[in-house]
């Protein structure tokens, strides 16, 4: 993730902070998941991987982390 | 990126030039000050060259001439050409103990080609780019060099980082609608934050989140649906 970038991704994390903590960690797993996202998507401008299936495993882990903490509750 | 150095041999007017630019993290600024037709502008062409290939020079490369236009025959008809830049990148990466951490890396592009002179014709030569990793144990090749670059540098941002004032106020000053300029600035902003990226990750967790909820609707609540709809049947059955 080139520098340019830092600026946006700061923000970004700064708007998680802000976000309904819906459980335990849920912010923490919800700004890896966007970071990732983004670098995954920057990757895919230059070398064209199979970045729909890298967001859809990344929001699949998030809503998977989501589901373990509701049952553990 | 940050360009650290630039060598340009054989470079149309910069036979053999070194450029050494500004590393200190006060002093960002460098000024390239020179005589007209002294060669600014082709410093400008040589960097794009070597980052980006012909496709960057201001004509094709079968007729926009590389080598010195004085070049002496009796040097050799063949005449090599190369522009080699040395930069600095800096990534950062997301931690969840560290937050944002930083990457410096350190690269050496070179691009070469050569033209053989046929009296007042030449014949442009294949053009070759290599590209290493300088670390402390030595460099390290890195392939394909273009997707390395242009992940740093997309070429869309080419003409903003490389241009010079005649460009700069072709740019804002063009005979175009206003709506064209805007659309230009506007596209040029969103190209230097990156938010291309951003418009394209939202989309795509848009679609996973269309993709969830048709999952959701085709098996989820319809299971739901039975078993509630067979409980209340068998509830039913209890109550008569």
């Amino acid at each position: 993730m080139p520098a340019n970038d830092r600026k946006v991704v700061e923000i970004i994390l700064e708007e998680v902070k802000h976000v309904e903590e819906r459980c335990d960690g849920y912010r923490e797993v919800l700004a890896d998941a966007l970071a990732d996202i983004i670098t995954a998507e920057r990757q895919h401008r230059v070398r064209g991987t199979n970045i729909q299936q890298k967001v859809s495993q990344k929001c699949n882990a998030t809503g998977e982390f989501l589901a373990e903490m509701r049952d553990s509750s | 990126m940050k360009l650290l150095r630039a060598e340009f041999t054989n470079f149309r007017i910069l036979r053999n030039l070194v450029l050494d630019f500004s590393s200190e993290t006060d002093k960002t600024l460098v000024v390239v000050r020179a005589e007209n037709e002294s060669g600014k502008t082709t410093i400008l062409n040589g960097l794009q060259w070597a980052l980006y290939g012909d496709d960057a020079l201001p004509g094709s490369r079968r007729d926009y001439r590389l080598h010195p236009i004085d070049w002496n025959v009796e040097d050799g008809e063949r005449v090599r050409i190369v522009v080699e830049i040395d930069f600095e990148t800096t990534s950062i990466r997301h931690s969840r103990t560290h937050g944002l951490i930083e990457n410096k890396r350190k690269f050496t592009i070179m691009r070469a080609t050569h033209d053989t002179l046929r009296g007042e014709r030449w014949d442009p030569g294949p053009t070759t780019v290599r590209l290493f990793q300088l670390t402390e144990r030595g460099s390290r090749p890195i392939e394909p060099p273009e997707a390395r670059v242009r992940e740093e540098l997309p070429p869309d941002l080419r003409e903003i980082f490389f241009t010079d004032g005649d460009r700069a106020l072709s740019f804002i000053e063009a005979d175009v609608a206003a709506s064209t300029k805007q659309a230009r600035v506007r596209s040029a902003i969103e190209s230097l934050l990156g938010l291309d990226v951003i418009h394209g990750a939202i989309g795509r967790v848009r679609r996973t989140a269309t993709d969830v909820n048709k999952k959701v609707k085709s098996t989820a609540p319809q299971a739901n649906i039975s078993r509630i709809a067979g409980e209340i049947a068998d509830h039913d059955d209890e109550q008569e």
